[in-house]
């Protein structure tokens, strides 16, 4: 849709967004979208969630916050930053196999376990995809008594930390570390399912089984300071449109109209 | 004179007290079935933002056009996503977001036996009196008409015969009003203007606690309709009404619609 922008809109300045890399694709399209319906441009910055909101409260100039958990955005409202948070996006743990390795939902824990297997998650605190892995490790500890000192100390916190080795531009990172062989299995999104076929064919996908299941809420926030612009794009992620684009990413979209 | 000061005092007197910045309120304008919830929702609001919130609770048809001819106005909670949507077109206000989902049920008067089973045969009864709302001015009545729609692919004919025989008693301009502070489906199914009425399930809580008489009747699958619920801002609304749209989204506000019966998707999973 070619629509033209209105003149007055033609000269708004970008919204600010930052958002979880998680997000990156789907917020992409997101703003894109956006831009070409109002004629508001978008400038968006991705990165681990945690890190994000800490350059947040440390003062950096944001408009819209979209963290890959509830508490971040929860807790620059708490700061008195940042008004209420808002639930836009759902999310799962998924286990991501490098090429060759065979597993099935029944076996994973096991070799998860297994010495021999490395182990990859993001880093716990930094990035609430570590943390989610880490509440599969304390999941597991019901499954096997002792499962979750052994996981916790075996997993290699590959991404997500502020010293953490980035992929190479344009490469999904997970699918980076499994085909050069830093990782065996690594606990991450499902929604890496996409990209990941794309660039890396070989690499399988495993749901967790029910008993490790995880799931993550995604949370938006606007800042205090933010312009009617930053509210109207928090409304847009919200909104049919906004939604929908989530949902072909892999996310659960609840704000979708139910079909007919 | 005198009083006009002495109201000015009273009304500087909590912001005096907590030592904030008087707020101007925020304008909500939202459907006569969000009423109390929405009541709920902003004095929570009220509470935790230390913002007023001014409300107006019309049939969602009604609030369109008012707004749409210039009422002054913030939010706008919608019982469907069209009004809403149609505003937004106007290029009057911004995007629509889904906010609550409701389902429409049948409440059958003290006495009348009526199961998900025999609904539909005991709706077709020529004896048997059913009331909707006015479909267009209310959403609720639309959703009765889809309703009837539906019921067309059980039963031939039975979209026409349902159309004639209901009677369409609340939701317009020139219905009866209902006495304040009564359920309106309550009050008609009570005082015998109508033996069935199809209404939101969310009128179930209300009609419990005033007609404990009244039974409600979930819709078979069949004919099961629902409505989504939809929340715009007007353009040049206060940085305040994105606030309230905001705190009505989040779980805090989520979790007060879930209370009264709605289907409330922007909650947290269980264990948050």
């Amino acid at each position: 849709m070619a629509a033209a922008p209105q003149p007055s809109a033609r000269a708004a300045a970008p919204v600010s967004l930052h958002a979880a890399g998680s997000l990156r694709a789907a917020l992409l399209d997101i703003a894109d979208a956006f831009q070409s319906e109002t004629g508001i441009p978008v400038s968006a910055q991705f990165g681990a969630s945690g890190l994000l909101r800490d350059r947040l409260i440390r003062g950096e100039t944001g408009e819209v916050f979209a963290s890959a958990n509830l508490e971040h955005p929860q807790a620059l409202a708490r700061f008195g930053l940042a008004g209420p948070a808002v639930l836009f996006a759902r999310n799962e743990l998924c286990a991501f196999l490098r090429p060759g390795l065979v597993a099935t939902s029944a076996n994973l824990l096991e070799l998860m376990l297994d010495p021999k297997v490395k182990l990859g998650t993001s880093t716990p605190k930094a990035d609430p995809s570590g943390d989610y892995a880490f509440a599969v490790f304390a999941k597991a500890e019901a499954v096997k008594p002792g499962a979750r000192a052994a996981l916790e100390a075996k997993a290699l916190k590959l991404t997500g930390g502020p010293e953490c080795l980035p992929a190479p531009e344009g490469l999904n990172v997970y699918g980076h570390k499994l085909a050069s062989g830093e990782a065996d299995i690594f606990l991450a999104y499902c929604t890496n399912a996409q990209p990941l076929a794309r660039e890396q064919p070989r690499i399988a996908m495993l749901r967790l089984p029910d008993q490790l299941a995880v799931g993550a809420d995604y949370g938006l926030t606007v800042l205090n300071k933010a312009s009617p612009d930053g509210y109207r794009l928090a409304m847009y992620i919200l909104s049919p449109q906004g939604q929908a684009l989530l949902a072909r990413h892999g996310f659960v979209a609840p704000g979708l109209p139910r079909e007919g | 004179m005198r009083r006009l000061v002495l109201a000015a005092i009273v009304s500087l007197w909590p912001a005096l007290a907590s030592a904030q910045q008087a707020e101007k309120p925020v304008l909500l304008h939202a459907a006569g079935s969000l009423k109390n919830a929405l009541t709920e929702v902003s004095k929570a609001f009220e509470t935790s933002a230390r913002i007023p919130v001014t409300t107006s609770f019309r049939p969602s048809g009604l609030l369109r056009e008012a707004l749409a001819k210039g009422e002054p106005a913030e939010v706008f909670a919608s019982a469907n996503m069209e009004h809403p949507l149609a505003l937004a077109k106007d290029g009057k206000a911004g995007p629509v977001v889904l906010f609550v989902r409701n389902e429409t049920c049948a409440f059958a008067r003290p006495g009348l036996d009526v199961t998900s089973n025999t609904l539909l045969t005991q709706m077709l009864d020529p004896k048997l009196k059913l009331g909707t709302s006015t479909p267009k001015a209310d959403p609720s009545g639309d959703y009765a008409w889809q309703v009837f729609a539906k019921a067309e692919a059980l039963k031939p004919g039975a979209k026409a015969a349902l159309e004639a025989k209901a009677l369409q008693l609340v939701g317009g301009s020139n219905s009866a009003p209902t006495p304040p502070d009564r359920n309106g489906t309550g009050h008609l199914l009570a005082t015998g203007a109508a033996d069935l009425f199809l209404g939101y399930c969310t009128n179930a809580d209300p009609i419990a606690r005033e007609q404990p008489g009244i039974r409600m009747v979930r819709l078979p699958e069949k004919l099961l309709v629902g409505a989504d619920y939809g929340l715009t801002v007007m353009n040049g609304a206060s940085p305040n009404a994105y606030r309230l749209a905001m705190f009505i989204l989040s779980p805090e506000g989520q979790r007060i619609m879930a209370r009264h019966g709605f289907v409330a998707p922007g909650l947290p999973r269980e264990g948050k």
